[in-house]
C-alpha cells in the first residue's frame, strides 16, 4: 500500500516538475527542492541523503565541471583577444556586397568557431558582432537571429565543453573516436539544414525584390567590433580547432587541449609580448569564463542531486512507470521525433528540464544501454532547445537584442529544428545508440 | 541619454576642429571602418572616393531645384514615416529607407537625442537642429535615386577580386553608396560641415566613444 501512495506522489511531483520548468521556475532550485520530496516520498535514510544524494554525486562531478570551465575560459580568449572577430571580419571581407553569401558564410564560420567556444558570454559577444553585420548587410532580423543561433547549436555536438555536460548523467559515455564521427556527421546535417533555413527565408523576404533597405547609421566601426582584430596574425585562425584537433587526433585530455588552445591564443594575438599583459588577459578571460559558466554549473549540480535522490526512489519509480514505458529502442526514438516539440520549455524531453526526471525513469527501468539513452536525449538539447527555444540562455539574450518575438522566433526556427532533430536523432540511435 | 557630462569648452573646440575636417577625410575614414569593409589599395580607395562623390554631385546637378527634401521624396513616390526604435545597437539610425515599400522611415528616438544633445552643448551655432531632418531626408533620397538609376556607379561591383589567388571575381562596396548619399545630402542642404558629424554626437551621447575618439582617425 506505501509503495502505491509513494508511486502516485513521486509521478505528482514529477508532473508538477514539468510544469514548473515549462513555466520558466529556477533549475537549480527546483531540482534540489524535488531532490528533497522524492527522498521523503520514498523515506531515504537521513544518512544516504546526506551522503550519497547531497555529497557524494556532486563531489564525483568536478572533473566535468572543469572541462566546463576551461572550455568557457577558451571561449573568452577566442572574443577578447579579437581572434573571433578577425575571422569574422575576414569572412565579410571575402564574401563582399552579397548578403546572402556573406550570411551563409557567417553562419558556416560561427558553427565552426562554436564547436570549441562556449559559454553565454562568447554567444553574446560573438552574436554583437555577427547580428549588425547581417542586419546593415538587410537581412532581416528574424532571419539573421534565427540563423545566427542556428549556427551556435550547429557546434555544439562537436563542442567538449558542452557535451562533458552529459556525462555528469551517462558516467560511461567518453569523447571518444566513435563519437567523434557522429559528431562530424551531425555538425554536417546540421549545417546544411542552417544553409537551407538562410537561403529558403532570404528568398521569401526578397520576393524578387533585389533591393534591401538603406539606413543612414551611426554604428560603431569595424575596428572597435573586432576589438583587436586589425593587428592579428592570419595564423590566429586556426586557434579555435586547436582543442578539437589535440582531442581528436593527439588523444590529449580536454583540459590540456584547452590550455595549448589558450596559449597559442594568446601567443599569435601578441598577448604574450610582456608578462604583464599575458597576466592580465589570463585573469580576465578566466574571471569572465567562470562568470559565464557560473549558473550552468549550478544548474548541473542541481541535475547531479536530483539524478542521485531518484536513484534512491527507482524501484518505486519503476514499479509506477514500468508499464507505461515503451521498451522498444525503436519505438523510443520515433517517439523522441514525432513529440520532438515537448523539448522547447524545457519540457520532459529535454535533459536539462525536466526531461532529466525521464532520464532518471529510464535508466533507473534498465532496459536500455547507457549509450542508446546519451544518444537519445543529446539531441533535443541542441536540434530544438538551441535552436528554438526562448528559454536557451543565450536565446533570450539575441531575443532581446534583435527585438524578435518569442513567438514569432519559435514559428520561423522549430520546423528547421524539427527537421534536424529528426535526422539527427535517428543518425545518432545507428552510430552511437545502438552499440 | 549618457548622463556623462563632458568638459563643454573642450567638447567645442573639437567639433570645431572637426568642421575644418576636409570631406575626403571623413569618406575615408567611413570607407575604412564601415561594418563590410574591406581593405582598398591607395588607388582603388581614391577611385571609390572620387567616384562616388562624382555620382553625388551629377544627382544633385540634376535635382538642384528642391530644396526641400520632402519635395524631392514626393516627386519619386516615397512615403515618409516617424517611428520610434531603442537607443542602442543596432537602431542607431537617423533615417531608413525600405525599398519594397517604398517608404523612408525617420528615427524620432535618434532625431530627439541629437536635438538634446546639441541644445545642451551649445553646439547649435556649428551644426544647426534644423538640418538633421533635412539630411536625413536627402540621404535616403539619394538611395531612392540610386535604385531608380541603372548601372550607377555607388551600386557597381567596382573592386577586381581573386579568390584564393586564382579566381577573378568583382565586387561592390556598400560605403560607396553612403558616401554618396551623405555627399549628397551635404550638397543639397548646402552645409558647410559634413554630415558625419551627426553620427560622431550619437555614439558620443550615448558613451560609445570618448570625446577623444570624436575626431575621424585616417
Amino acid at each position: 500500500m506505501y509503495e502505491v501512495i509513494a508511486g502516485i506522489l513521486l509521478f505528482v511531483t514529477f508532473l508538477g516538475l514539468i510544469y514548473y520548468c515549462m513555466k520558466g521556475g529556477n533549475l537549480l532550485v527546483g531540482f534540489i527542492g524535488i531532490a528533497i520530496l522524492w527522498c521523503i516520498i520514498g523515506m531515504i535514510p537521513m544518512h544516504t541523503v546526506v551522503t550519497d544524494v547531497f555529497q557524494t554525486s556532486v563531489a564525483s562531478y568536478g572533473g566535468t565541471i572543469a572541462i566546463i570551465v576551461f572550455g568557457a575560459w577558451f571561449g573568452r580568449i577566442l572574443v577578447d583577444t579579437g581572434i573571433a572577430g578577425y575571422i569574422i571580419k575576414k569572412t565579410v571581407e571575402l564574401a563582399g556586397d552579397k548578403p546572402l553569401i556573406t550570411t551563409l558564410l557567417l553562419c558556416t564560420v560561427c558553427a565552426l568557431i562554436f564547436t570549441s567556444a562556449f559559454g553565454v558570454g562568447s554567444v553574446m559577444a560573438i552574436g554583437m558582432i555577427v547580428l549588425p553585420i547581417m542586419f546593415s548587410l538587410g537581412i532581416d532580423k528574424k532571419t539573421a537571429l534565427g540563423s545566427y543561433l542556428l549556427s551556435v547549436s550547429a557546434g555544439m555536438y562537436l563542442n567538449i565543453a558542452y557535451v562533458s555536460q552529459f556525462f555528469a548523467v551517462f558516467k560511461s559515455i567518453k569523447y571518444t573516436d566513435e563519437y567523434i564521427r557522429f559528431a562530424i556527421v551531425a555538425t554536417i546535417v546540421h549545417t546544411i539544414v542552417m544553409l537551407a533555413f538562410i537561403t529558403f527565408n532570404y528568398m521569401r523576404n526578397q520576393k524578387g525584390n533585389k533591393s534591401r533597405a538603406r539606413a543612414w547609421t551611426a554604428s560603431m566601426t569595424s575596428s572597435s567590433q573586432g576589438g583587436q582584430s586589425g593587428r592579428l596574425n592570419f595564423l590566429c585562425i586556426l586557434v579555435p580547432f586547436v582543442p578539437i584537433i589535440m582531442v581528436a587526433l593527439f588523444k590529449w585530455q580536454p583540459v590540456p587541449s584547452f590550455l595549448m588552445g589558450i596559449f597559442l591564443g594568446l601567443l599569435l594575438t601578441k598577448n604574450m609580448t610582456s608578462y604583464q599583459i599575458a597576466v592580465e588577459k589570463v585573469q580576465k578571460t578566466l574571471y569572465d569564463g567562470i562568470a559565464d559558466s557560473g549558473l550552468l554549473i549550478g544548474m548541473l549540480y542541481g541535475v547531479n542531486i536530483f539524478q542521485a535522490a531518484a536513484k534512491e526512489v527507482s524501484p518505486i519509480l519503476q514499479d509506477v512507470m514500468g508499464g507505461i514505458i515503451p521498451t522498444s529502442p525503436v519505438v523510443l526514438v520515433a517517439v523522441f521525433c514525432v513529440l520532438a516539440p515537448l523539448a522547447l520549455f524545457r519540457g520532459p524531453l529535454m535533459i536539462w528540464g525536466s526531461g532529466i526526471a525521464v532520464v532518471s525513469i529510464l535508466q533507473s527501468m534498465g532496459f536500455f544501454s547507457e549509450n542508446f539513452l546519451f544518444a537519445l536525449f543529446l539531441i533535443p538539447p541542441v536540434a530544438i532547445v538551441a535552436s528554438a527555444c526562448p528559454t536557451q540562455s543565450w536565446s533570450m539574450w539575441g531575443l532581446s537584442y534583435a527585438k524578435v518575438e518569442p513567438k514569432q522566433y519559435i514559428k520561423t526556427n522549430l520546423p528547421w529544428a524539427w527537421t534536424i532533430m529528426i535526422i539527427v536523432e535517428i543518425l545518432a540511435y545507428t552510430m552511437i545508440g545502438s552499440k | 541619454m549618457m548622463e556623462e557630462e563632458y568638459d563643454r569648452e573642450r567638447l567645442r573646440n573639437t567639433v570645431q576642429a572637426c568642421m575644418a575636417n576636409e570631406d575626403m577625410k571623413w569618406y575615408r575614414f567611413l570607407l575604412r571602418n564601415a561594418i563590410c569593409a574591406c581593405p582598398l589599395r591607395d588607388e582603388e580607395e581614391q577611385a571609390v572616393l572620387s567616384g562616388s562623390m562624382q555620382t553625388a554631385e551629377e544627382l544633385a546637378r540634376q535635382f538642384d531645384g528642391f530644396t526641400e527634401p520632402q519635395l524631392l521624396l514626393r516627386k519619386l513616390g516615397i512615403n515618409m514615416v516617424y517611428r520610434s526604435e531603442e537607443l542602442r545597437e543596432p537602431y542607431l539610425y537617423m533615417a531608413i529607407y525600405e525599398p519594397a515599400i517604398q517608404m523612408v522611415y525617420l528615427n524620432n528616438s535618434i532625431l530627439s537625442l541629437l536635438r538634446e544633445f546639441i541644445s545642451k552643448n551649445n553646439l547649435g551655432i556649428f551644426t544647426p537642429i534644423k538640418d538633421i531632418e533635412r539630411l536625413a531626408l536627402f540621404h535616403e533620397a539619394f538611395h531612392v535615386l540610386e535604385e531608380n538609376t541603372p548601372g550607377i556607379y555607388t551600386r557597381s561591383r567596382m573592386l577586381q577580386r581573386k579568390f584564393l589567388g586564382v579566381y577573378h571575381y568583382e565586387r561592390g562596396l556598400d560605403s560607396a553608396s553612403e558616401i554618396g548619399a551623405i555627399h549628397f545630402s551635404k550638397i543639397m542642404t548646402q552645409s558647410t560641415y559634413s554630415p558625419c558629424i551627426y553620427s560622431r554626437y550619437v555614439l558620443l551621447a550615448l558613451g560609445l566613444i570618448p570625446l577623444d575618439s570624436f575626431l575621424p582617425n585616417v
